[in-house]
């Protein structure tokens, strides 16, 4: 049906699929999970099914994920770019994101991006298989171990990794660096650095890394530190965390 | 003086009304510009039957705007950040001064013509009247019929469950 203007009545029902994936692939998977799916079949099918649109997995607020769901979370993670989980409760049937669930991640070998901050993961495993990996977020996963995070140093495009408040000794931090040539954030808050820690660390990675985020063994005193990375490393931007006093 | 002959190539709509348009505008035109330039000696305009002449000046004045100016560099990060923002106020009003069923028929025929710059921008228009509405707001923008039974309702619903605040 044509108007007098030389238009017609053409109503977004009428768009092929690829225009319409196109207008929804500007739109947060979340608004699309929470709305647009359920707008009507068509858009719920081309959501459901349109891996690319699948690519950021971000959501605002912490999730609450049970064990019927991770099928179909997981259905496009090879789609995944970014993932982030982090602060977010795990109400299956075991005690922790366990190998089963988490080993799924293991199919998403494009992700740059992975969020598991404050989860409760038992297993690094799947980080083998994420060599594109850039920034990783895995602090406070208290169920890790400190062998666990010898996977890390698999992924060697990092430039930022966050493993703070983590069962995690300085030397694994250490070696973890060492294979990460461009690192430029390192955040390893909760685990107290004496002096010689700092510097088997800063020795791997000073080249690369423009943000140190740490903290400091009761013997270090703070003005001395300063001093020490002033006079030794002086381009390095770092913060030394203090636990508020309660 | 000399008459600077600029190329050009003819378009038939679905009103069979002939538009002639200069090769460098119709270079926006993506996997057509070969085609268009092998009919570009050809007396016979390429007839697209599912493009109207009201949508092809939309076209053709948004080429035109465009001619000089190259689209920002799409690398993957600009991709991945599903922004709308970018959006310049002379295509948003350019886009919707003729209302939602030009703007999917624009969105239509860019699609056709394989005008990525003006799919790309048109789609970020839709995106921003659908972004943050519920599903029975976005079906009174766009008159869609909610062809869902309860049940089907109920298990989206429930398939989603774990995102919901």
């Amino acid at each position: 049906m044509y108007f007098s203007d030389g238009y017609r009545w053409f109503p977004i029902e009428d768009l092929p699929d690829v225009p319409l994936i196109r207008i929804f692939f500007f739109i947060d998977l979340e608004d699309l999970l929470l709305n647009v799916n359920r707008v009507c079949r068509r858009f719920y099918n081309l959501i459901k099914f349109t891996p690319t649109l699948w690519s950021i997995f971000e959501f605002y607020g912490p999730l609450v994920i049970k064990e019927e769901d991770l099928p179909y979370i997981f259905q496009h993670c090879r789609s995944f770019r970014v993932f982030n989980i982090g602060y977010s409760k795990y109400t299956g049937g075991l005690p922790a994101f366990d190998f089963s669930s988490v080993s799924k991640l293991s199919c998403a070998r494009n992700l740059t991006w992975l969020n598991l901050c404050q989860t409760s993961i038992s297993t690094t495993c799947f980080l083998q298989f994420m060599p594109n990996l850039e920034i990783l977020d895995l602090s406070t996963c208290l169920n890790l171990k400190d062998c666990d995070f010898h996977a890390v140093s698999l992924c060697t495009k990092l430039d930022s990794l966050y493993i703070s408040f983590n069962e995690i000794s300085p030397k694994t931090i250490r070696d973890i660096v060492t294979y990460i040539p461009n690192i430029q954030v390192l955040d390893v808050c909760g685990i107290h650095l004496k002096y010689i820690h700092v510097i088997n660390i800063l020795d791997k990675c000073y080249k690369s890394l423009m943000t140190f985020y740490l903290s400091l063994d009761s013997t270090v005193h703070e003005n001395d530190f300063d001093r020490f990375m002033h006079f030794n490393y002086t381009d390095l931007a770092y913060t030394v965390y203090k636990p508020t006093q309660s | 003086m000399y008459k600077k002959i600029v190329p050009q190539i003819k378009l038939e709509t679905y009103e069979k009304e002939v538009f002639e348009i200069d090769l460098d505008i119709a270079k926006k035109f993506g996997k057509l510009v070969p085609v268009l330039q092998e009919l570009l000696n050809d007396d016979k305009p390429l007839t697209i039957k599912t493009i109207n002449s009201g949508t092809l000046k939309k076209i053709i004045t948004w080429c035109t705007y465009h001619k000089g100016r190259s689209p920002p560099p799409e690398d993957d990060d600009n991709r991945m950040k599903h922004s709308t923002e970018e959006v310049s106020s002379w295509d948003d009003k350019f886009l919707q001064e003729d209302g939602q069923a030009a703007l999917f028929d624009l969105i239509s025929a860019a699609h056709t013509l394989d005008i990525d710059g003006l799919l790309d921008v048109a789609c970020k228009v839709v995106a921003t009247m659908i972004k943050g509405k519920a599903p029975e707001e976005i079906r009174k923008v766009f008159n869609i019929k909610n062809d869902f039974t309860q049940q089907e309702e109920d298990q989206v619903r429930k398939e989603n469950d774990w995102c919901e605040d």
